[in-house]
């Protein structure tokens, strides 16, 4: 088990706060919307709501981060 | 055998205290994501450091734990900086990054089961190929317990690297959160991974958050390594015979370069501590 669809919605849970929402109120029936087997949809399930939300602060946090930046390492050596 | 060496990842704001205290610093890491992209000028200037200290290549983005294959021009970007920069060697995490065309953003823990494993046996084969070398791969810290998975972690990496043959870069901080996130005990798990393939260790701090029957040790690279982590440490250089490159990860929040180097001291101390336990052991 584990598929690549399994592991897009995943991605969108940590990603999509309305998904997520949703997810968390009815989350056998999300999981079948999003298009898993029932299997899937069951480890899907079993996620614990707390953990899960934690997750998707921190990447969101990650994402808010500013760019990294480049040339600075050739002005620093003087190239 | 070589000697155990100490090292810190490159930061732009850390460079200046880097290049002024070379003595202290063995190696450097620098993220390889940065320079996917890049112009002649900055590879030639990554190159040129190279030639001045020993650098490693560390990688962020490819996404290798996963049941998708890793992306042709990502892999094809790091190749890239892996050529033009001849590093000792490269690493890159196991994680998965993104899913179905959505990207995270930064390091999600993939299921641990079967498919995964063969995932990133698979993308790690297509990494030799296309880079010329196999990364180390590195455990990484979550959250949460990643959902559809059927083994623990120490089972996953060994199947992992067993599969792919991949050396391991082992993240103390990354283990020390894990365990203290899912109630397992780090000592034990350090000693359930695959460790005779370890080459490169991270150390990191990070901080509590969430409610309070419920918190969890978020992974950040912004506070001091804690001394659980500098134990772990002086264990593993107890358990293991080859030479160890440790690199510690600060991404933020940064404190004199003193308080930096000064960690890189208890680092030396702890893998000092380790190799003497070893010998006394062996006597």
């Amino acid at each position: 088990m584990t598929t690549a669809r399994f592991e897009a919605v995943l991605a969108r849970l940590y990603v999509d706060d309305a998904l997520r929402r949703r997810f968390l109120a009815d989350p056998v029936g999300e999981a079948a919307r999003a298009g898993l087997d029932p299997g899937e949809a069951r480890a899907l399930a079993a996620v614990d709501a707390v953990d899960l939300e934690m997750a998707a602060r921190s990447f969101a946090h990650k994402r808010a981060r500013a760019p990294r930046r480049l040339g600075w390492l050739a002005g620093l050596l003087g190239r | 055998m070589t000697a155990d060496r100490v090292g810190l990842g490159w930061r732009p704001e850390l460079a200046a205290g880097i290049l002024v205290n070379r003595e202290r610093i063995d190696v450097v890491e620098v993220i390889a994501d940065d320079y996917v992209g890049a112009g002649r000028r900055a590879l030639h200037a990554l190159r040129t450091l190279a030639r001045q200290v020993p650098l490693w290549l560390h990688g962020v983005g490819l996404g290798l734990a996963s049941a998708e294959h890793v992306d042709g021009r990502r892999l094809d970007g790091i190749a890239r900086v892996v050529g033009a920069v001849e590093p000792e060697g490269w690493s890159e995490h196991l994680a998965f990054v993104r899913g179905g065309g959505v990207e995270i953003g930064h390091l999600a823990a993939p299921p641990r089961n079967a498919a995964t494993v063969e995932g990133a046996a698979r993308n790690l084969a297509r990494c030799r190929t296309v880079v010329g070398a196999l990364p180390l791969v590195e455990n990484v810290a979550t959250l949460i317990h990643p959902p559809g998975s059927d083994r623990d972690e120490p089972r996953w990496i060994t199947d992992v690297t067993a599969a792919s043959g991949a050396p391991l870069l082992l993240d103390l901080h990354n283990l020390h959160a894990n365990a203290a996130n899912a109630g397992f005990d780090a000592l034990d798990a350090l000693g359930r991974l695959p460790l005779p393939r370890v080459g490169v260790v991270h150390l990191a701090g990070g901080r509590w958050i969430g409610p309070g029957d419920r918190r969890r040790l978020l992974d950040d690279h912004l506070h001091a390594v804690p001394d659980q982590v500098f134990a772990l440490l002086e264990t593993l250089a107890a358990r293991v015979r080859q030479p160890l490159t440790v690199i510690l990860e600060r991404d933020g929040a940064y404190p004199p370069m003193e308080a930096l180097l000064a960690e890189l001291g208890h680092a030396r101390r702890a893998l000092a501590a380790g190799r003497r336990r070893a010998r006394r052991a062996a006597a």
